[in-house]
């Protein structure tokens, strides 16, 4: 609202400012053309405007050239020269829906939060669940439980993979799933067999959430800890129905935020358009060239 | 229950020191103080509110008056749910006081004394405000009349029994069959003697025609501003009109009706200037699920504060206090006590009851009226009839497209930024969907 | 008066109709001029706003005819059977149970007797559920014994047809309102004592009396005649419509109805809740609180639906305090 132009650039920027990471993303015309991504810090606005002026930088524009800013997650009010602040279940969607508009149900796992969209017609959410004070599941999660595996959190997913038989976790709660994972150790169970057993846990309590929304349909998963091929991996084994992952799962807030800028008309619904309108132009990050994994 | 002594509470004494005491108190005037404050800010408030604002006061001006009236000897009769008719109490020539807390600061002594039971924080709130006395309103309650409605209000009345008389009362709990009216009638009927032995004063026929009179002009008041807020934009908020309702269980009620007269005459005029309360283009929701007792306004402050407008209710905090009038037929007392038990019992569409096909009925018929574009569902953490119906109602309310998000609070003030983004999702959705059934090329939806 | 019809209260209305219809049976014989000497118009039968005793009344109800044809042998079979028939068939699918509730003399009777009981201050008794579906039966078993008694009875061949001047009009025998006009018009003088008081027939207007002082509306419960008509209810023009969407399930319907009909309360589909046990007397439709929930209807047009109370007060009636003003919704 702040540093408003009259005349408005053709680049819209859409933040997205997550409990861990903050994601940022440049968009012209429905193309992706940059992204970056940090740490969430004590002053979101501070770092966002350090992540713009990067991006800016990096790609040669001007500060004028920008739009539209559009902010969401949950630290999106603090984001002052934002146009728009909306909420992540509203930015997910939109990403997911530019995605792949067929999706019926939106998963999107993050760091303090797991939120299940329905879409209803024209990507919007008819429904959605998120976790009741509950951080079982979410990307906090999975970094204490790697900390207690002393496991970089960016292996678990290869290395509960490679597991055999997965241990069985019971314990949903952050702190007793640790002292549950130390008691494992301490028996002698490999990390491999327990981070497979915490994947699972995870799955099923992904799967409850989504099932309750009693749809059927095709499930979209995103957010950062889809990232995670285990998990993704347990996802598929349970969750009984087709499921896709993209590419860049991660992004698909500060996407949706982004294509939330005022002017933006929505983007055409077919999907070789968007391919040609998402294709050649992403940075080192392939965002929508080889876009969906698609698994049976 | 004749005199065993305490139960829940053997060593009452200095078991809750004095500072604890005095800080509850302290948190308590403060909390009502900002929730008071956050109402006055509303935009376009009608000035007739301050006079419920007074009302409600911790410690305000019928607090005043009540402990005048216990001084001269009257008695004061706290409820512990709509099902007690306050009627009843008033025509025995006792005042009510509905004893159901939205503190937040009570719930910690009653954790202190029951453990974290996964009890309803309502009931550990009021079971608090109780045990240390946080309100001094509530230390002037002779007796209580509670239903057993749920398993926490059952309990509730049981653990209160510590602490000063109980006349528990055995609702039916489901609603078909021969037995349940009578069985009711009679529970009522025991109330009756309980009051007439408490105040020593007979509840006269004239009596209760007179407050039954009083209490169904009430109803009618009720329904004018129920008529009012059916309005495109309406002039009075959703919190507003909780707390006249609310209102309602604690005032004078002649005084009340006079007042709320006043107060939709002055909304009547606010709606020919074109004055209203919600901002334009608001989201219109209608509130459902477990109650919310003033101060605990904290969901519908974040769903105003959100770009939504509360257009209705379905709680027994708000719509369900003043639902039905008593229509009695004959003269009979017998008549009139059944009618009273008939009019709090039937038409009630608490969770306790089963089977309680007529909530979604209701709630569909309303969601109708009212022009419903999305239902929250607030349940209280514990409130297990409410999160099991929640359900039942989605599943309900998706048949006729309405949307609904599901809300689960405790008393405290921690889960406000996520009620907060939930909320907004929710409104953001509403007003996605309103956009996309306006547009026409989409699709002609008029 | 305007008021009543706007339709605010069914009750005084109702009973300037039924002092109507008692004036009808009952104004030869004060004096009035007749309505007709034509003997076809005397054998016009309603369905059962009149009683064959009482004296001079211009016609008599329809049971009497039936069980009259039954024993004595119909004289024109065309004109006594099937034309009589026809014509009471189209008076009952024309108005339904309203004779009941509007213009049968002994349901006002009855209704005094509530009325009495009211200010007494004793409450209704109400039937069990099991108790009101079996007396449900009760009236069509009444009717089935009726016809089962008059019909050899009217059979001479038998060999029984001494019996005809004694059991003719089984039913009449012991019908309470038989009792009740006979009695009647003797204490008010307009008919000599007779040698033969119809001792039958008082008695179980006494046991009626009596049970109907505790239990509203007893007879109607068991009147055969009603039977007929609750058959051919659901094919007459009145009927109560209820819109489900509105009940509250407050129940004041149920509590307020004499015939203790439970469909009005009970069903939250069908459109039409009347029918069988229902007599239209429309008590529901007043006391109903919720606006247009109950409808009183004709065929398709709505004669009175149940509406908020304007007035406020315990009885809409004696209400005295003005409300807020109506305003027009928007």
């Amino acid at each position: 609202m702040k540093d408003m132009v009259t005349a408005r650039g053709p680049y819209d920027l859409g933040v997205d400012v997550g409990a861990i990471s903050t994601k940022v993303i440049l968009l012209k015309d429905g193309k992706v053309v940059g992204n970056t991504i940090a740490l969430t810090s004590m002053e979101p606005g501070k770092l966002v405007r350090e992540l713009m002026r990067d991006l800016l930088d990096e790609k040669g524009l001007e500060r004028e050239d920008i739009g539209y800013i559009v902010a969401t997650g949950q630290g999106r009010r603090s984001v002052d020269m934002a146009d728009l602040a909306r909420t992540e279940i509203t930015a997910f969607a939109k990403g997911a829906f530019f995605l792949a508009p067929d999706v019926e149900i939106v998963v999107d796992i993050g760091g303090h939060g797991i939120r299940v969209m329905r879409m209803g017609e024209m990507g919007i959410i008819s429904d959605f669940r998120t976790n009741d004070k509950c951080s079982s599941g979410t990307g906090c999660f999975m970094d204490t439980m790697a900390m207690a595996l002393e496991v970089g959190i960016e292996d678990i997913g290869e290395r509960s993979l490679r597991s055999m038989v997965a241990e069985h976790v019971n314990a949903t709660c952050t702190v007793f799933a640790e002292s549950e994972v130390v008691s494992l150790v301490a028996k002698g169970k490999t990390t491999e067999d327990i981070l497979a057993g915490l994947h699972q846990m995870v799955a099923r309590k992904i799967v409850a959430l989504v099932n309750t929304t009693r749809s059927k349909g095709k499930v979209l998963v995103c957010g950062g800890v889809a990232r995670n091929t285990g998990i993704v991996g347990e996802l598929e084994k349970t969750i009984n129905r087709e499921m896709i992952v993209p590419e860049d799962p991660h992004l698909v807030g500060a996407l949706g935020a982004a294509l939330m800028a005022p002017r933006r008309k929505d983007p055409p619904v077919s999907d070789t358009g968007r391919r040609a309108a998402m294709g050649p132009d992403v940075g080192k990050m392939t965002f929508l060239d080889r876009l969906l994994r698609w698994s049976g | 229950m004749e005199n065993e002594g305490p139960r829940y509470l053997k060593d009452r004494k200095g078991y809750f020191p004095k500072d604890q005491r005095q800080r509850t108190r302290k948190r308590s005037r403060e909390m009502e103080a900002s929730v008071s404050s956050d109402l006055k800010k509303q935009r376009n408030r009608p000035g007739k509110m301050a006079y419920f604002d007074e009302v409600l006061k911790y410690g305000g001006m019928r607090f005043e008056e009540l402990r005048e009236f216990h001084k001269k000897g009257g008695k004061i009769v706290g409820t512990l749910c709509v099902m007690v008719p306050l009627e009843l109490v008033n025509a025995a020539g006792a005042r009510s006081v509905r004893m159901c807390s939205g503190y937040y600061e009570p719930v910690h002594p009653a954790n202190e004394l029951l453990g974290d039971a996964g009890l309803c924080p309502m009931v550990k709130s009021t079971l608090g405000r109780k045990m240390v006395s946080s309100d001094p309103l509530i230390d002037l309650i002779d007796l209580v009349a509670g239903p057993a409605t749920c398993d926490g209000k059952m309990k509730l009345a049981e653990i209160l029994e510590d602490w000063v008389p109980v006349v528990m009362m055995n609702i039916p709990r489901v609603k078909v069959g021969e037995t349940s009216s009578d069985l009711w009638v009679k529970e009522i009927v025991h109330l009756k003697d309980r009051l007439e032995e408490l105040t020593g004063h007979p509840v006269r026929k004239k009596a209760l025609k007179e407050e039954l009179s009083q209490w169904n002009e009430a109803n009618q008041y009720w329904s004018e501003i129920q008529k009012l807020r059916r309005s495109e934009r309406p002039p009075i908020s959703g919190r507003d009109a909780m707390l006249v309702v609310q209102a309602s269980q604690f005032d004078d009620i002649r005084r009340w009706n006079r007042k709320v007269k006043e107060l939709i005459e002055e909304l009547q005029r606010m709606r020919t200037k074109g004055i209203f309360a919600g901002e334009e283009g608001a989201a219109r929701i209608l509130l459902a699920g477990s109650p919310m007792i003033y101060p605990n306004f904290k969901i519908p402050s974040i769903i105003e504060g959100s770009g939504g407008t509360i257009v209705t209710d379905e709680l027994c905090s708000g719509y369900r206090l003043m639902s039905d009038p008593v229509l009695v037929d004959g003269l009979s007392k017998k008549e009139i006590y059944q009618a009273i038990a008939e009019r709090y019992f039937f038409p009630c569409s608490c969770p306790c009851f089963s089977p309680n096909d007529e909530r979604v009925r209701r709630l569909k018929e309303v969601i109708k009226a009212f022009g419903i574009e999305g239902v929250v569902f607030h349940t209280l953490r514990g409130c297990h009839l409410n999160n099991l119906e929640a359900t039942k109602i989605e599943l309900a309310l998706r048949e006729i497209s309405v949307p609904m998000v599901r809300i689960e609070s405790e008393y405290d003030e921690g889960d406000i930024e996520q009620v907060r983004t939930r909320i907004e999702a929710f409104v953001e959705m509403i007003k996605a969907r309103r956009e996309y059934h306006r547009n026409p090329i989409l699709e002609d939806v008029q | 008066m305007k008021e009543l019809f706007r339709g605010r209260n069914i009750r005084p209305f109702r009973f300037i109709v039924q002092l109507l219809g008692l004036g009808f049976m009952f104004g030869q014989m004060l004096g009035l001029p007749p309505f007709g000497t034509h003997p076809m118009l005397r054998r016009i039968f309603l369905p059962n706003a009149s009683c064959r005793y009482i004296n001079e009344a211009p016609t008599s109800c329809y049971y009497y005819q039936l069980q009259d044809g039954l024993t004595q042998g119909y004289t024109d079979v065309y004109i006594d059977v099937i034309l009589m028939l026809l014509i009471v068939l189209m008076l009952i699918i024309a108005l339904g149970r309203i004779w009941c509730s509007w213009l049968c003399p002994f349901g006002l009777v009855q209704e005094g007797l509530m009325k009495l009981r009211g200010s007494v201050g004793i409450p209704p008794l109400k039937l069990k559920w099991r108790t009101r579906t079996l007396l449900r039966r009760v009236k069509y078993a009444f009717l089935f014994f009726t016809v089962l008694l008059s019909v050899p009875i009217g059979i001479g061949a038998l060999g029984i047809g001494g019996c005809q001047s004694t059991l003719a009009l089984p039913f009449c025998q012991v019908c309470p309102a038989k009792g009740f006009f006979t009695v009647a018009q003797q204490l008010l003088g307009l008919e000599p004592w007779s040698t033969g008081l119809p001792w039958i027939a008082l008695c179980s207007l006494l046991v009626f009396l009596i049970v109907g002082f505790f239990i509203d509306m007893a007879f109607c419960r068991v009147c055969p005649m009603g039977g007929v008509m609750a058959l051919l209810g659901r094919f007459s023009l009145p009927w109560l419509r209820k819109d489900p969407s509105k009940c509250t399930k407050c129940r004041i319907c149920l509590r307020v109805c004499p015939l203790d009909h439970d469909r009005v309360y009970e069903d939250m589909d069908a459109d039409d809740v009347g029918s069988e046990d229902c007599t239209l007397c429309g008590k529901c439709v007043e006391m109903c609180p919720e606006e247009g929930c109950l409808t009183m209807m004709y065929g398709p047009f709505s004669v009175k639906s149940s509406r908020r109370p304007r007035k406020m007060g315990l009885w809409r009636s004696l209400g005295k305090k003005k409300g807020p003003e109506a305003n027009n919704g928007k």
